[in-house]
């Protein structure tokens, strides 16, 4: 009898363990893969963003590339070609023409001058050496005299604090940056009057653009079913996140617009001081 | 009483998961790989396996050779999910190997039916199975890509057959000693044994659920 019960002991404790066994097994496992699917998760969001910064890159690099190519053939093929051409009209305008023809090659050589001029700002701002020898400073700075040269637009250039080189990389993205917010504001917005700013902390850079044209709404923008619209911002955007950075856009109709970009400084980036201000 | 009320409503519950299991094998059958849309071949032959030996079981028949002739098509019908689920060569071949070997194995224990051990099907079919969800178990978890569990029905069928399996390995081969012992006892413990279909065949529901396309 004793036997017996001791049998139906066992029986209900193995019987008990067995479902424990299989309960923990179960638990486990979907602990465990839960665990697994998180890694899975953070390794493609580390993936797709490193192909995404990657085709970034690579777009970029493209950019620049056909930039530099325009801007070098602009400057010694079409430029030298026009130079040729004023030094001809400048012969032309000492021979013995007729005065009222000479006037006319004097002029015409007076507008070329300006056109080869022009050229020459714009071959510099499309070469991205410049930015490698002379850094962001100065290549906005040439941006800003080409603008004036305009006269029609007030533009300013200011600078707080110590500069210093953030590298060629995250320069030259600026600058391209800053060049398109630039175009936007003087073929959409309207502005007669751009502040650009530059701010240099020791751990931490900003660059703001402000005008004081005619604006646009920025949430309705990014909402838009269309894709094709915003896109520049959105560019801006993806291109400002390559560098770990932050944009702000502040921008309503009518009031004017203000694009505050946010880098943070790693210690090795503020090394290469261009002097202070 | 009480154990012959509890072992009714037990059945019910059986009868029950097992008709509820067979109507979602047929409604949601197009939203299922093609292993899966067979299953209600199995879940038919199932039932009329159950109905018939709880008819013989009244009245006092033979009917255990039937739960051998129904082992071959079990195995078949389960073991078809894994095949479609597993791409590695060497399981592809395990489980046509170990289908073709039960089938004869069966065939053989229903021609000599007398002197062989039946038993020893129903456990080779439950340790083959068992060993195909742990397999299946080990693979999902190996996957880099993003699942959810509860959107892959073989994953259910596969917790229904880890329970169940071994459970009923538990409930049948302690039935077999207790009933000498205590038989008021071995009724108890024997509950077990609807209640883990029920669970098995709830499994089967679950599994068919998945991925059913919304009603408009």
């Amino acid at each position: 009898m004793q036997q017996d019960t001791q049998k139906i002991v066992i029986i209900v404790l193995l019987g008990t363990l067995l479902f424990m066994v299989q309960g923990g097994f179960i638990i486990f496992y979907l602990l465990f893969f839960k665990r697994k699917q998180r890694t899975n998760q953070q390794e493609q969001i580390a993936i797709r963003a490193t192909y995404e910064r990657e085709i970034l890159q690579s777009q970029m690099e493209v950019r620049n590339q056909t930039s530099q190519y325009i801007g070098e053939e602009l400057h010694d093929n079409i430029g030298q070609l026009l130079t040729i051409v004023r030094l001809n009209l400048g012969i032309l305008e000492e021979s013995d023409l007729r005065d009222d023809y000479k006037q006319t090659v004097k002029d015409t050589n007076e507008t070329l001058g300006t056109a080869i001029n022009d050229l020459r700002a714009i071959s510099k701002s499309l070469d991205s050496d410049s930015i490698k020898d002379f850094g962001l400073q100065n290549g906005l700075a040439n941006e800003v005299l080409r603008i004036q040269k305009t006269g029609k637009y007030q533009i300013e250039l200011k600078n707080n604090g110590h500069s210093f080189s953030l590298g060629f990389q995250i320069e030259i993205v600026l600058f391209r940056i800053c060049q398109e917010i630039l175009n936007n504001a003087l073929k959409h917005s309207g502005a007669s009057h751009i502040t650009i700013q530059l701010s240099y902390e020791p751990d931490l850079f900003q660059l703001s653009i402000v005008d004081n044209g005619k604006g646009f709404d920025y949430a309705g923008i990014m909402s838009d079913v269309d894709e094709k619209r915003g896109s520049g911002l959105r560019n801006i955007n993806r291109r400002v996140n390559l560098l770990d950075g932050q944009v702000v856009f502040r921008s309503n109709a009518g009031a004017g617009t203000s694009i505050i970009i946010t880098l943070p400084i790693s210690s090795d980036s503020s090394k290469h001081g261009y002097g202070t201000n | 009483m009480v154990v012959k009320t509890l072992e009714n409503i037990f059945m019910g519950l059986y009868y029950g998961s097992l008709l509820g299991a067979i109507y979602c094998s047929v409604t949601f059958k197009n939203n299922h790989s093609k292993a899966f849309q067979k299953l209600w071949i199995y879940l038919i032959l199932t039932l009329i396996v159950e109905m018939y030996t709880h008819y013989e079981n009244k009245t006092g028949g033979k009917f255990l050779h039937v739960y051998v002739m129904l082992a071959p098509f079990e195995y078949f019908f389960i073991s078809q999910l894994y095949l479609e689920k597993f791409k590695d060569k060497f399981l592809k071949n395990f489980i046509v190997f170990t289908l073709i070997a039960y089938t004869i194995l069966c065939a053989f224990l229903l021609i000599d039916f007398k002197n062989s051990n039946h038993y020893f099907a129903f456990n080779l079919r439950g340790i083959l199975i068992i060993i195909l969800t742990l397999i299946y178990f080990k693979v999902l978890y190996q996957k880099d890509e993003l699942l959810a569990l509860s959107n892959q029905p073989l994953f259910w069928l596969s917790i229904g057959n880890f329970i169940f399996w071994p459970g009923i390995f538990f409930v049948m081969g302690f039935t077999s000693i207790l009933v000498n012992i205590d038989k008021e006892l071995n009724a108890k413990l024997f509950l077990l044994n609807p209640l883990l279909n029920a669970f098995y065949y709830g499994t089967f529901i679950a599994g068919f659920l998945c991925n059913r396309t919304p009603k408009k």
